[in-house]
């Protein structure tokens, strides 16, 4: 009967944790899902997000609230930082991936490091209200500081869905990912709805800060931890598929709570990056991947 | 540099560092000197799989720290000498990049470079959670005295990392000019094209982590004797991650002397400023160039001498046209 | 002799839900000239891929030279005589000519010194003019693809799979590589092309396929395939369109 106990509520923080990693990885399904561009400086752009949020989140405001303003000027380091990597890459010709990565690995470390002068080394939180009280069902406990942030991930897929699926731009975003070349035949500047996404990408990371520090505390080396579940979701979900990603976000959230609690903490950061060996071995295409 | 020029160079310099700890009596010369020379071998090995076959291993941490700590278990358990802690560390290396190399190669490069950050933490919390390896805290490696040639430990392992070096270098340049060396470049330049060309990719990806690893390992191996003291915050250092990478981007992936002009230029320069800055301004400035080396010229200063080397020539060749 | 060259049979391959070839049976004889067309999209690359072994069908056997190679890595079969060339030509860059074809020969005659005799021989027979320590970066186009074929025929195969080797050429070079390919089938070599120019594959083939949505939808003499009224619709009929 304490088994139930236990593996509902494994279940249950499971799921929330999921879709907060979805809100991770949203922004690099995006980039590496749709556009193929390993940008691993992600997880340092969120944890920058995290650190900016809480920054403006102390003169009292709330950090997702905060989060959703901060959105404008993410969006514009998003665009900016593409111009830089476009200009340095893509527009040289073939675009080797390895050099590439290893410019975002630079900028990961760069924005590491920045973090380290400018906050310190130490772990930083945000004191929000609900902060230290839990919902209860029955014998399901679920502390609010997952659910709020969890319930806000299933809103941005929706909506970031709608934008894809809906409108113009967001159309030209998915054809971009499938068909450069009939795309700029079609008049639509392939390079400027490149731009464009990475911004969507980097606003993104700025909401998955948000949420993250809210659940708990972060430093500046926390995107270290972070990496290896934002790849396995994008991967595991396959790439391009937005949907996805919050099905496959959640189903590693499950299995990291499961391991948490029915075998050892210190082996949950490992069990995404299990996943994600297991998928690449097994079903490349991921669960929901579009052939290309 | 035709092969016999460089035996003799070799040789030379070799013989050079075993004379210096008897010309020059500061310690302290051969205290940064090892540290430089230790990342002649690093970088050197990073380059091997990272410059010559493609894959990019940002966890270089994770198999000097494997090579460290294999030393020291070596020393602790048995009290080996330094050539048996070399080889303990150098197997451990291989080991460990086959397996990484196995477990990641099959698929695409990107996936192999994230691997490879997380081996480090994988190891690090290893060593944590190994009392015997003395943990959190450390461990101490006090080695008996060397021979009094030397005049000091530190002078020892000085020597010892430049037969490293030496070594390490001059298996770089063999493989470069070697059949291995065009097969890693083939699988740099387009894998689905040399597999089509007749080039075992797998076979030659493996070969190359087992060598790499096995290299950089060996670089941790006197680290032991050269400090007395290992820990796992040392061992496993970002510093070393970021500099394998750095070296050989600024010095030239292309060829072997690449990496060691990143070194002696890199490392020597954070020798001199490690007085001056602290060491989060150091990897920032560190993180800043290999942005702007990737950007600008991702072949290196060497390839930027390639390239100027090539304007003039063609130059020379239009004067000559018009003259 | 009467046993086929290559025997491809019941060959299927899917992307996750696209199913992309299959089954397709296709047979070549010793020193055949076969002719492969579709629209894009039909499957010609995915069949091609399966050949050399790039790709792993799931269902079907390829057997080649009487061996079954269906389990065989695609760097094997280059070893037992299959040679590709790509669609975009896929030089090894930051290497020279030589070096380029050292790469093959370094597998199948490392170290002798016949190696680099062989490799002037076969730049030769491409007529590919440049010296051969001139580095990749500064061939033209022509010799681009003239590289590529000979890198592929420098290890002596029985097999060549020509993968649009003269797409984005001038008339003169398209006679060029045609006539560099005739040379090759006299001295025995099967050769499977790949081509969407219709006048050049015409001329080479023995004999022509045509794929559409992965399956074989025609087959026979060129004359055949250009009457042909399913392939006029699926192939000729889109090109009229444009």
């Amino acid at each position: 009967m304490l088994y139930l106990d236990f593996a509902t509520n494994a279940l249950v923080s499971g799921v929330a944790l999921g879709s907060i990693y979805a809100l991770l990885a949203l922004g690099l399904a995006i980039t590496f899902g749709l556009l193929h561009i390993p940008n691993v400086a992600h997880p340092a752009i969120v944890v920058t997000g995290a650190y900016a949020a809480a920054a403006v989140s102390a003169r009292g405001f709330d950090p997702l609230l905060a989060a959703l303003v901060l959105t404008i000027p993410f969006y514009v380091i998003g665009l900016a930082f593409y111009e830089f990597y476009a200009r340095t890459f893509e527009l040289r010709g073939r675009g080797d991936t390895l050099q590439s990565l290893t410019l975002f690995f630079g900028v990961a470390l760069v924005i590491e490091i920045a973090l380290v002068i400018a906050f310190g080394a130490d772990l930083r939180s945000v004191s929000v209200p609900y902060v230290g009280r839990s919902l209860s069902v029955g014998f399901v406990t679920l502390p609010y500081r997952f659910l709020v942030p969890a319930l806000v991930t299933p809103v941005v897929v929706l909506l970031l869905w709608l934008y894809l699926t809906r409108t113009h731009a967001g159309l030209a975003l998915r054809a971009v990912a499938h068909d450069e070349r009939a795309l700029s035949i079609s008049g639509i500047n392939p390079t400027a709805t490149k731009r464009h996404a990475f911004g969507l990408a980097t606003a993104l990371a700025v909401l998955a800060g948000a949420a993250l520090i809210i659940t708990g505390p972060v430093d500046p080396f926390t995107d270290r931890t972070l990496m290896g579940r934002a790849f396995a979701v994008v991967v595991l979900a396959g790439l391009g598929s937005i949907p996805g990603t919050l099905v496959a976000a959640i189903v590693i959230g499950v299995a990291e709570s499961f391991v948490t609690t029915f075998v050892n903490p210190s082996w949950a950061p490992g069990v995404a990056f299990a996943i994600l060996l297991a998928t690449l071995g097994l079903r490349p295409s991921g669960l929901f991947g579009a052939a290309r | 540099m035709s092969q016999r020029t460089f035996l003799v160079l070799a040789i030379l310099v070799g013989a050079a560092g075993f004379l210096m700890p008897q010309a020059i009596t500061n310690p302290y010369y051969f205290y940064a000197g090892y540290i430089v020379l230790q990342y002649v071998v690093i970088a050197t090995g990073w380059n091997i799989l990272g410059g010559y076959a493609g894959y990019i291993n940002f966890g270089t941490s994770a198999f000097f720290g494997a090579g460290v700590y294999a030393a020291a278990f070596l020393f602790k358990a048995f009290e080996a000498p330094i050539i048996v802690q070399i080889i303990g560390a150098g197997l451990t290396g291989v080991f460990l990049g086959v397996a990484m190399g196995y477990l990641t190669l099959r698929i695409q490069g990107v996936y192999f470079s994230i691997a490879t950050l997380a081996l480090v933490v994988v190891l690090e919390t290893l060593v944590h959670n190994t009392d015997y390896l003395g943990g959190a805290a450390g461990l101490s490696t006090l080695a008996p005295p060397p021979s009094s040639w030397f005049r000091g430990q530190t002078q020892f392992v000085f020597c010892v990392m430049l037969v490293l070096a030496v070594i390490a270098v001059a298996i770089a340049r063999w493989i470069e000019m070697s059949w291995m060396g065009r097969s890693f470049r083939a699988i740099r330049a387009s894998e689905p094209a040399a597999e089509a060309c007749g080039v075992p990719t797998l076979r030659m990806k493996l070969l190359a982590c087992a060598i790499s690893g096995g290299t950089i390992a060996v670089a941790g191996a006197p680290y032991p004797t050269y400090s007395s003291h290992v820990e796992p915050a040392s061992a496993f250092s970002l510093l070393i991650a970021l500099n394998a990478l750095a070296m050989p981007l600024i010095g030239g992936t292309r060829s072997w002397l690449g990496p060691v002009v990143g070194a002696f230029l890199l490392g020597g320069a954070q020798q001199i400023a490690t007085v001056t800055i602290s060491s989060e301004v150091n990897i920032l400035v560190i993180g800043l160039l290999l942005i702007a080396f990737v950007a600008t010229a991702p072949e290196g200063l060497l390839g930027l001498g390639t390239a100027v080397r090539q304007r003039l020539r063609a130059q020379n060749r239009q004067a000559e046209k018009t003259a | 002799m009467s046993e086929p060259l290559l025997s491809v049979r019941g060959v299927e391959k899917s992307f996750g839900a696209l199913k992309a070839l299959g089954p397709v049976d296709v047979t070549l004889t010793q020193g055949e000239r076969l002719g492969l067309i579709g629209p894009n999209g039909s499957g010609k690359t995915t069949l091609i891929n399966c050949i050399a072994g790039l790709l792993r069908p799931e269902v079907g056997t390829i057997i080649y030279g009487g061996v079954d190679i269906t389990a065989e890595p695609a760097h094997k079969r280059a070893r037992m005589g299959i040679a590709r060339s790509f669609q975009i030509p896929r030089p090894f860059t930051g290497m020279s000519v030589l070096e380029n074809l050292l790469v093959p020969l370094d597998y199948v005659a490392r170290g002798s010194r016949d190696e680099i005799e062989r490799a002037d021989e076969v730049l030769a027979s491409v007529r590919l003019n440049p010296s051969r320590d001139a580095p990749v970066e500064a061939l033209s186009q022509l010799e681009l693809r003239k590289l590529e074929l000979a890198r592929a025929l420098v290890t002596g195969p029985r097999l060549l799979i020509a993968d649009e080797a003269m797409a984005g050429l001038s008339e003169g070079e398209i006679d060029e590589i045609l006539s560099l390919l005739f040379d090759l089938n006299r001295s025995g070599v099967a050769i499977i092309m790949i081509e969407h120019i219709m006048h050049a594959v015409m001329r080479f083939s023995e004999r022509m396929i045509c794929l559409e949505t992965g399956l074989i939808i025609a087959e026979g003499s060129p004359r055949d395939i250009v009457e042909n009224p399913e392939v006029q619709k699926v192939y000729f009929g889109e090109q009229a369109r444009h």
